[in-house]
């Protein structure tokens, strides 16, 4: 802001182009410390993502499953464009950095929360309205593109409960072994 | 050495240039912002979750004006995002529009980020290149379509597509930095495809795992790519050869990895539009 402040006000065109080039080079130069470091300063940010070694048999993933449960019981998949603008991947960051470590009361004031975004999702979704905004078909995905859940029952859930699903690739793609899967929280409908 | 260099900086930043690339840019960058903005209408609700969403360092919070329990304002200065986007893309007011849709962008485009945890996702979201897109044309010349040639609307231009070339090439530094030069390597990229497929069952991922040549061919060409793609800036050839691979790219990692590149859009920025509107208006019209 100060250098594209200091060539709006120059008081010469010399000096303008000065603070031009100088903001160039401020420019370069950052980006390529945050490059190389790998510190991050957003928004002069390392665009990282997908950089790391693919290790199949030892790398283990995780993802948190998110079921809202009907009243027979049974759990449905919640889409990951119910979250309301959150995107299903920063949901799953949360979950793994914060939520073990809130207290009880705050874990089921959090999934309350999210309960509630489910049920809004899943009244929207009975109605036969996929849409994830204004725009409709033409939306903006979430980047991280995990398949839609649009199946939901016609009436509200009971309950929300949370998994985190954790497996190494190579025991599904290979030994075709599934997913190792724990309990982390639920949330009844009162 | 300083006479050549200096002339080369001269003739990057300040040979005069048309208006129509600026212009160009703006629509494309507003047209992307408001795309995404649209698209996630939740963003102006984030405020209203519960405090333990909230977890963040200190100070990260009232770095980017962020208050808990404000959605009020934030439905106000979501609304005055979208307007001001609007006119941002039909050229009206166009200064103060790109302030004030650069300002809301960096309070309201990283929100979910810091929630989740890690701000530097919020790069990932598509409104970053906006949002300094935005600033730095604020405070450059306004360009009309009709205005004369001027080196006002070259830095501006060159300045938006050095911050969009490095999208690719800390991409790339991020990979050397984290897993070396290794990363491109067939047995990688087959394998962070399967990987990925494990986690969302996108369509091409096991079938670039079972077939090195294709693992190999995407790892070749996302060095070139990567490395490469700042050549686009000076180079007609690299202009050529890159851009469509860009977009190429773009379409086959939704395939491969199942990552959507919000900011696709803003491979326009890379193009000579001076050179388009040249071949336009000599095409052969009929009689």
């Amino acid at each position: 802001m100060a250098g594209l402040a200091a060539i709006r006000f120059a008081p010469t065109p010399d000096s303008r182009r000065r603070f031009i080039v100088l903001l160039t080079a401020y420019v370069i130069v950052t980006h390529l410390i945050i490059g190389v470091t790998q510190k991050d300063a957003w928004p002069i940010t390392n665009y990282c993502l997908m950089h790391g070694r693919a290790d199949l048999r030892h790398a283990e993933l995780y993802r948190y499953g998110f079921f809202g449960v009907d009243k027979d019981g049974r759990e449905w998949r919640i889409d990951p464009y119910a979250w309301h603008s959150m995107s299903d991947w920063h949901l799953q960051l949360w979950f793994y950095i914060h939520f073990a470590k809130l207290s009880p009361p705050d874990q089921q004031q959090a999934l309350g929360w999210l309960y509630g975004l489910a049920e809004e999702q899943r009244a929207q979704l009975a109605r036969g309205d996929p849409s994830i905004s204004w725009l409709g078909p033409v939306s903006a995905p979430q980047w991280w593109m995990f398949p839609r859940e649009l199946a939901v029952p016609p009436e509200p859930y009971r309950a929300l409960r949370v998994y985190k699903d954790t497996w190494f690739p190579a025991t599904i793609i290979f030994d075709r072994k599934p997913v190792t899967r724990k309990p982390v929280g639920e949330w009844r409908a009162r | 050495m300083a006479g050549p260099v200096k002339e080369r900086i001269e003739r990057l930043l300040f040979a005069p240039a048309s208006p129509l690339g600026l212009v160009v840019a703006r629509v494309i960058l507003a047209l992307q912002a408001l795309w995404i903005v649209l698209s996630r209408p939740g963003m102006r609700d984030l405020t209203s979750w519960p405090s333990p969403f909230f977890t963040v360092p200190p100070g990260v919070l009232p770095r980017f004006l962020i208050v808990p329990g404000a959605e009020a304002v934030d439905h106000v200065l979501y609304g005055m995002l979208i307007v001001a986007l609007v006119a941002t893309l039909f050229g009206v007011l166009p200064r103060l529009a790109m302030i004030t849709s650069a300002t809301l962008l960096y309070h309201l485009a990283p929100m979910e980020a810091i929630m989740g945890g890690l701000l530097y996702t919020a790069s990932l979201g598509g409104l970053t290149l906006p949002m300094l897109g935005f600033l730095i044309m604020a405070f450059s010349g306004s360009p009309r379509l009709r205005s004369e040639r001027s080196p006002e609307y070259r830095w501006p231009l060159v300045l938006i597509q050095i911050l969009f070339a490095f999208h690719y090439l800390n991409a790339g530094l991020a990979k050397l930095h984290w897993t070396g030069l290794s990363w491109y390597s067939a047995k990688n990229v087959g394998g962070i495809a399967a990987t990925l497929w494990t986690l969302n069952g996108q369509r091409l991922g096991l079938t670039t795992f079972n077939r090195p040549w294709l693992a190999g061919a995407i790892g070749v060409a996302t060095f070139i790519l990567e490395f490469g793609f700042p050549l686009v800036i000076f180079s007609k050839w690299a202009r050529r050869i890159l851009l469509p691979a860009a977009a190429v790219a773009a379409f086959l990692r939704v395939l491969v990895f199942g990552f959507f590149f919000l900011s696709f859009p803003s491979i326009g920025v890379m193009v000579n539009w001076d050179a388009v509107a040249r071949r336009w208006e000599k095409r052969p019209t009929a009689a």
